[in-house]
C-alpha cells in the first residue's frame, strides 16, 4: 500500500505524505439558524514524509479542528486530504478502519484522554484489539500467485516495509521464514507448512495466542516510551502528568502508524517534564520514521521541534515555511505580532511588543477581506488619509471593533421591543462611546467639561468628521450593519475588500497571505517599523 | 508591556512582610508541609515574582497570605505575615474579610471560575463596591463603568449588563482585575493570571498590570511557572521548590547568574534558549511531596551536583551574589569561596539553630517517601 523511502535525504525532501487541498470544516453548516462556524476555512499545505510540521495559532483559530480532520475524527465539509495520493476524506467503513492504522493522534490533556478504569496495559492494547492485530501479512518470495491460509493473509506485490510481516522463501517443500524486526515474535513462533502443488499453498499458523503477542508488544512499547514493563497492570491515576502523556504516546504508536497528529502534547506539562517528552518524541521519530503534525501555541516549543511551521488565524493559514526562516524573518503581520508577544526568558531585553488590540473575531462571522484585517498592525490605509496620524487611526480602529461587537451582541426580545419603541436600552449611549474612543487623542480637548460630542467632532479633520457623524447617526438608530458599512466605505481599504492571495516570500518556498506583499504597497517590515519603531520579535 | 527601568528598592516600609511562613495540611494518611519556612518582603510599586513547577507550593503561598487556607490546612505557629505592619496570622475570618476588602486583592488563574455565571459582570463588580466601599445605586454603576474603562474594556456601560459567557477569555480576566481594583488595594496577588490566555492576550494583560501598577504604586506578587513571563514582569524573583525558596535574586541577576542547581536546570530546560538542534536538558524525577521539616536538601535526589552531605544537612540561605546585590541560594555548594568543610559547617549551624528554636518535629521526618518516579 505504501512506499517507505529509505533515508535518502534528497528524495525525502520532495516526498509528500499528506497533501491537503482546499480543506474546509464548517459546523452547523446545514442548520436553519443561519451562518455556519467556519472553523477551518480553506487551507492547502503538504506534509513531507519524515518531517515535523508545526501548526501554531491562538485558541479558536481552528488548529485542533484541522488536526482532527486530518485523522478523520471530524468529517471534512469540503476539500480533500490526500494520504499517499489517496483521498481519505471520503473513506468509510472497513476502508476507513484499515486506513486509520496509518494515522494516529496524541491528545492534549493526559488527565482526560485516558480511561481511569482501564489498566495501562488495556489502554495501550485497545487499538490492537480493535484492529485484530497482528494481521500477519505474508509475502511468498518470488511467487505472487501463492495462496496463504491459516492465521495469515497474503499481501500484494507492491507492499513493503511494515506492511509485510512475514516473508516466506519456498524451496521445494521447505520454507525459509523471516519475520519483520519490530514484531514481538520470531520464526520459531510460526508453524509454516508448504504445499507446492499446481499452485503453491503456504499455511501459516501462529503458535502463541494473539493475546500473548499483543501483551508482549504492549510491554515493549511501554519500555520504548520510557515506562516499565511492570506498569502494564497499573491504573492511570497512579502516574504523573508526564507519564500519562507517555501512555498516550504508546497508545498512538501501537499500530505502527506513519503519521501522528500531536495535539498540544506538552501544553499541560511543567517545563522540565515537557523537555523530556519533546526529547522522547524526537527519538521516536528517528527510530520509526514518523511524520508529525505538531499542534501547539507555545512558539518556543514549535521552533525547537519543527522543520516547517504553519501559522493559523481564524481558520486560515497565514504563513507557512521553514521554521528557522519564519521565526528569524517573519513576513506576515500576524506572525510578526505573535512572535513579538512571546515573553523572552531574558530580563535584559528591553522589548516593546506590538500589542494587538481586541480579540480574534468570531469564526461564525469572519471579516470580509483578510481574516486578520480587524486587528492587523500593518493594515493598509486609504491614500486619501495619508496625513492622518497613527493615534487617530488607532481610535478609528477601536470604534470599528466596538461597532462590530455591538452588531454581534445578542439582543433579547425585550431589548428589541424597546429599540422599536425608541426607548433607552443598553445600546443607547452612542455619543459617550465616541467621546470615550476619541477623547484620548492629543488633538481633542482634555478637560471633562469640554469633552462634549460636538467639541470632539470639531477637533477632528473634516474628512474624518463627516463619516463619523453618519456612523453615530446609524448607531443611534440601532443600524449597526449600516454603521459598519459606512466605516468600511470611508476608512476601509484593500484589506477589508478582498481576501489576499499567497505570495512567495523567500527562496525556500515560504508563502504568506497578505496584501502588503503586493509590490503596489509598502512591505510589512518597513510599515511596522514606521508605525511601531523598534518593536520586539525582530 | 513597555519596560520601565527596574524599580529600585526604596527605603520605605514593606507593604507585605512574610517571615518563616509554614503551612501544613493534615490528612488521615499523612501531614504535608506545603510551605516550609518561606520569607519575603514586598515594597510599594514593586513586583515580586514566585516561580516554580506545579506542586511546589506557589499557590498555597498566595492563599496563605489571603487567609484562604481552609481545614485541613493550617498555618503553623511561628509564622508571620505582616501587611502594612499588621499581623495577619491568627485573625478570624471576619477580621480577615476587612483586610481583603481594604488592601489585598487576588487575581486567580482561571477567570471563568472566578466569575459567577448567573450574575452580570456589572452586578459582580458592584457587589465588590458595595461590600468594600459602601457604594450603591448609580454611584456604584458609574464607578463600575470607570473600573472597566480602567482595564481597557471598550463600550464599558453595555458590557456591565452582560454575563461572563458573553466575554472573551482576555476580557474576563480584565473584568476580574477590575473587581480586584474595586477595593483600591495596596497589594495585588496574581496567581498565574495569564496561564489560561493566548500570548497576544497575555501581552495585553501584562501591559495592563504594568500600567495599573505605575498609576497606583501597587505592590504585586506575581506567581507563574513561565520563566519568560517572570523575566518580563518581576523586579525580584523567588524560585520555589517543594515548599521552600531555593534562590532569591533581582531578576537580571537571577537570569544572568543563576546559582542554585535547580534554577540552572529550570533555565536550561526552556526550549529556544540554546541551539534548536540540541537536545533539551531535563530534570530527572518529580517534585517530591514534603512531609515535615527537612534535615536534608529536598532537591538532592534530582540534583546533578548532589554529594553525600546533601542527604544529611539542610541547606540554609547564604549570600551568593556580589556585595551590593541581594542574591541568596539555599545550597550546600555555597558559599563557594570557603573550603567545603567550612561551608558545610555554616549550614549545619543554621540547622541546629532551627531545631533548637522550636521546630521540634525535625526528627519525625524520615518518612519522606518519594512518589512514583518519572523514569
Amino acid at each position: 500500500m505504501t512506499e517507505v523511502v529509505e533515508s535518502d535525504e534528497s528524495a525525502r525532501e520532495e516526498d509528500v505524505l499528506v497533501e491537503v487541498n482546499g480543506l474546509k470544516k464548517y459546523y452547523d453548516a446545514g442548520s436553519l439558524t443561519g451562518t455556519p462556524v467556519k472553523a477551518v476555512d480553506g487551507v492547502d499545505f503538504d506534509i513531507r514524509r519524515g518531517e515535523t510540521l508545526g501548526l501554531v495559532g491562538e485558541s479558536g483559530c481552528g488548529k485542533t479542528t484541522l488536526g482532527r480532520t486530518l485523522v478523520h475524527l471530524e468529517a471534512a465539509t469540503e476539500g480533500e486530504v490526500l494520504f499517499d495520493g489517496r483521498d481519505v476524506t471520503s473513506l468509510s467503513g472497513n476502508e476507513l478502519k484499515r486506513w486509520r492504522r496509518n494515522a494516529q493522534i496524541v491528545f492534549q490533556d493526559p488527565e482526560s484522554s485516558l480511561n481511569d478504569r482501564m489498566t495501562v496495559g488495556e489502554i495501550v492494547r485497545e487499538p490492537l484489539d480493535v484492529h485484530d492485530w497482528p494481521t500477519l501479512t505474508v509475502r511468498v518470495a518470488g511467487d505472487p500467485d501463492a495462496t496463504v491460509t491459516g492465521d495469515a493473509e497474503a499481501v500484494g506485490p507492491t507492499a513493503t516495509g511494515r506492511d509485510v510481516d512475514v516473508t516466506v522463501t519456498v524451496s521445494g517443500d521447505d520454507a525459509d521464514v523471516a519475520v519483520r524486526d519490530s514484531l514481538p515474535i520470531g520464526p520459531e513462533d510460526l508453524a509454516v507448512d508448504v504445499d507446492s502443488g499446481s499452485t503453491t499453498t503456504v499455511d501459516v499458523e501462529l503458535l502463541p495466542s494473539k493475546a500473548q503477542v499483543r501483551r508482549a508488544h504492549v510491554r515493549e512499547l511501554l519500555e520504548r516510551v520510557g515506562m516499565q514493563r511492570e506498569h502494564y497492570f497499573r491504573y492511570p491515576h497512579q502516574f504523573s502528568g508526564g507519564q500519562r502523556q507517555r501512555i498516550g504516546i504508546a497508545r498512538a504508536l501501537a499500530l505502527e502508524p506513519e503519521f501522528v497528529v500531536l495535539d498540544e502534547p506538552v501544553s499541560a506539562l511543567d517545563v522540565s517534564v515537557q523537555a523530556k517528552i519533546l526529547n522522547l518524541l524526537e527519538d521516536l521519530q528517528d527510530e520509526f520514521g514518523l511524520t508529525y503534525l505538531f499542534i501547539a501555541h507555545d512558539l518556543a516549543v514549535v521552533r525547537h521541534i519543527c522543520d516547517r511551521v504553519a501559522v493559523m488565524y481564524l481558520g486560515n493559514v497565514m504563513e507557512l515555511g521553514a521554521a528557522d526562516s519564519l521565526f528569524d524573518e517573519p513576513a506576515n503581520p500576524y506572525t510578526h505580532s505573535l512572535l513579538s508577544a512571546i515573553p523572552e526568558p531574558d530580563p535584559t531585553i528591553e522589548s516593546d511588543p506590538i500589542t494587538l488590540r481586541g480579540t480574534p473575531p468570531s469564526p461564525r462571522d469572519p471579516p470580509t477581506g483578510c481574516p486578520f484585517s480587524t486587528r492587523c498592525p500593518a493594515k493598509i490605509r486609504p491614500e486619501a488619509f495619508d496625513d492622518l496620524d497613527d493615534e487617530t487611526w488607532a481610535a478609528i480602529d477601536d470604534l470599528h471593533r466596538i461597532v462590530r461587537e455591538r452588531g454581534r451582541a445578542e439582543r433579547s426580545l425585550r431589548e428589541r421591543a424597546r429599540e422599536v419603541l425608541g426607548m433607552e436600552t443598553r445600546f443607547s449611549d452612542v455619543e459617550d462611546i465616541v467621546v470615550e474612543v476619541f477623547g484620548r487623542l492629543d488633538r481633542t480637548p482634555d478637560t471633562t467639561a469640554e469633552r462634549s460630542f460636538e467639541a470632539m467632532m470639531d477637533a477632528l479633520p473634516r474628512d474624518v468628521r463627516g463619516p463619523l457623524v453618519d456612523v453615530t447617526d446609524h448607531l443611534r438608530e440601532n443600524r449597526e450593519e449600516d454603521a459598519l458599512e459606512r466605516l468600511l466605505d470611508a476608512f476601509g481599504s484593500e484589506c477589508d475588500a478582498t481576501s489576499p492571495a499567497y505570495y512567495d516570500v523567500d527562496e525556500g518556498g515560504r508563502v504568506s497571505m497578505c496584501h502588503r506583499h503586493d509590490p503596489a504597497y509598502d512591505d510589512v517590515g518597513p510599515v511596522l517599523e514606521e508605525r511601531y519603531g523598534d518593536y520586539a520579535g525582530r | 508591556m513597555s519596560q520601565q527601568p527596574r524599580r529600585q528598592r526604596t527605603a520605605s516600609e514593606p507593604v507585605l512582610s512574610v517571615e518563616n511562613l509554614r503551612t501544613e495540611f493534615h490528612t488521615d494518611k499523612e501531614v504535608i508541609r506545603a510551605i516550609d519556612d518561606v520569607s519575603f518582603d514586598v515594597h510599594p510599586g514593586e513586583t515580586v515574582g514566585i516561580v516554580g513547577e506545579s506542586g511546589s507550593g506557589k499557590s498555597v503561598t498566595a492563599r496563605s497570605i489571603m487567609g484562604l487556607v481552609d481545614d485541613p490546612g493550617r498555618i503553623l505557629d511561628g509564622s508571620s505575615i505582616r501587611f502594612r505592619g499588621e499581623e495577619l496570622v491568627g485573625k478570624t475570618e471576619d477580621e480577615y474579610r476587612d483586610v481583603r476588602g481594604d488592601g489585598i486583592a487576588m487575581v486567580f488563574q482561571d477567570p471563568l471560575s472566578s466569575l459567577n455565571p448567573v450574575y452580570t459582570v456589572g452586578n459582580q463588580i458592584k457587589e465588590a463596591l458595595k461590600l468594600h466601599q459602601g457604594l450603591t445605586g448609580k454611584a456604584a454603576t458609574d464607578r463600575a463603568a470607570e473600573l472597566l474603562k480602567a482595564v481597557s474594556i471598550p463600550d464599558a456601560r453595555r458590557r456591565l449588563t452582560e454575563y461572563p459567557h458573553q466575554f472573551s477569555g482576555g476580557m474576563r480576566q480584565r473584568a476580574v482585575i477590575a473587581m480586584a481594583l474595586a477595593c483600591d488595594p495596596d497589594l495585588l496577588i496574581c496567581d498565574e493570571p495569564t496561564t489560561a490566555l493566548d500570548v497576544t492576550i497575555q501581552a495585553q494583560i501584562l501591559e495592563l498590570l504594568n500600567d495599573i501598577q505605575d498609576a497606583e504604586d501597587l505592590a504585586i506578587v506575581f506567581i507563574t511557572h513561565d520563566m519568560g513571563v517572570i523575566a518580563q514582569v518581576a523586579d525580584r524573583v523567588n524560585v520555589m521548590y517543594a515548599g521552600e525558596f531555593v534562590e532569591k535574586a533581582p531578576v537580571e541577576e537571577l537570569f544572568a547568574n543563576p546559582r542554585h542547581p535547580y534554577t540552572q536546570s529550570l533555565l536550561e530546560s526552556i526550549p529556544g534558549r540554546g541551539d534548536a538542534d540540541e537536545r533539551l536538558q531535563s530534570i530527572e524525577g518529580d517534585v517530591p511531596t514534603p512531609h515535615g521539616a527537612a534535615t536534608y536538601c529536598r532537591f538532592a535526589p534530582r540534583c546533578p551536583k548532589a554529594f553525600d552531605e546533601c542527604d544529611a544537612i539542610h541547606p540554609a540561605h547564604v549570600d551568593v551574589g556580589e556585595e551590593d546585590v541581594e542574591h541568596t541560594a539555599a545550597c550546600l555548594l555555597y558559599p563557594d569561596d570557603l573550603p567545603q568543610e567550612e561551608a558545610l559547617a555554616i549550614h549545619q549551624e543554621h540547622q541546629t539553630e532551627a531545631e533548637r528554636t522550636g521546630d521540634g518535629d525535625a526528627q519525625l521526618v524520615d518518612e519522606n517517601t518519594p512518589p512514583e518516579e518519572e523514569q
